[in-house]
């Protein structure tokens, strides 16, 4: 090897090791863990602990047209008492249920002709 | 960590008998690493807010779900949630995706407040964390500031332990690389 290609390998591996390698050495566990300290995160705001209670509150809360709304009221009411008295009533036993149907009554009439 | 070393146990207890004192002092506790975590997560103060004090809320509301099984921490559970709520935020506003945050990481709030001691450092390394994938950010984000385990990360992320050791080494291999040159640049100066 001619002497100036040996200087020019080494000022290559010197350049090469000064300028390129420690960029692209990855860091160890120790570095990353040091580098990530520099990366600082904000504290929270002062009313954070309120807004968590209103979140809540608003989560929970039985909705503000329910609460208001009177004639709502009145009217679920009356519809439960409705139902619970439809529900409770004894059916009529002289009254068979297949007379409501049309079609039965007609196919008995054209019968009883 | 054992259920029965859990710091939290005798607060989590009362909470779970529907003692709101005992529960502020759990949220007065974890507000401001599970606000730090979901700063990390989305680069942006407003959001942190909204999805630190979601968290806190379901934390609230879902306490009676919440067991000590399988090794799980209170405060494993409310990163947890943080997670789920920085998830439902994102999808909610469709315009972003928890995978393509923003890479400008320094937001108004941050330089107002004078936390960042070297912007230009922690706007890189912001960078760096910014894009990596959800679960990898989440995972080196649980582990380098908040001290978490693969198990505990595992419970977080809602996966197996091995997939979580798995996403860990990823996340960290790729800040490894990318951050190579910040180091050399901080022990330049």
């Amino acid at each position: 090897m001619s002497p100036n290609k040996k200087n020019n390998s080494s000022f290559l591996r010197s350049f090469c090791v000064s300028r390129v390698e420690p960029s692209m050495t990855p860091l160890s566990d120790k570095q990353l863990s040091d580098l990530c300290q520099h990366w600082q995160a904000p504290q929270p705001p002062a009313n954070l602990v309120a807004g968590v209670w209103a979140r809540v509150d608003a989560a929970t809360a039985v909705p503000h047209w329910f609460q208001r709304a009177w004639a709502f009221r009145v009217a679920l009411s009356l519809t439960v008492l409705l139902w619970i008295a439809a529900a409770f009533t004894p059916a009529r036993a002289n009254r068979p249920a297949a007379l409501s149907s049309l079609t039965l009554a007609v196919a008995q009439a054209s019968e009883s002709r | 960590m054992e259920d029965g070393n859990d710091p939290d146990r005798v607060w989590v207890v009362r909470s779970q008998q529907g003692d709101r004192a005992a529960y502020t002092k759990l949220v007065e506790r974890y507000q401001t690493p599970l606000y730090q975590f979901a700063f990390r997560l989305l680069n942006d103060a407003a959001l942190a807010q909204d999805v630190a004090q979601e968290a806190l809320a379901r934390g609230w509301l879902k306490r009676a779900s919440f067991r000590w099984q399988h090794n799980a921490r209170f405060s494993t559970w409310l990163f947890q949630l943080a997670r789920n709520a920085a998830i439902d935020l994102i999808r909610r506003r469709r315009e972003l995706s928890l995978d393509a945050v923003s890479h400008e990481p320094i937001s108004p709030a941050l330089d107002a407040a004078g936390v960042a001691q070297d912007k230009e450092l922690g706007a890189r390394i912001a960078a760096a964390f910014a894009a990596l994938p959800e679960a990898q950010r989440t995972a080196t984000t649980l582990s380098e500031f908040h001290g978490m385990s693969a198990r505990e990360i595992a419970v977080v992320l809602h996966c197996s332990t091995r997939s979580a050791e798995s996403h860990l080494y990823r996340g960290k291999q790729a800040l490894r690389s990318a951050l190579a040159d910040c180091w050399t640049d901080l022990h330049s100066q």
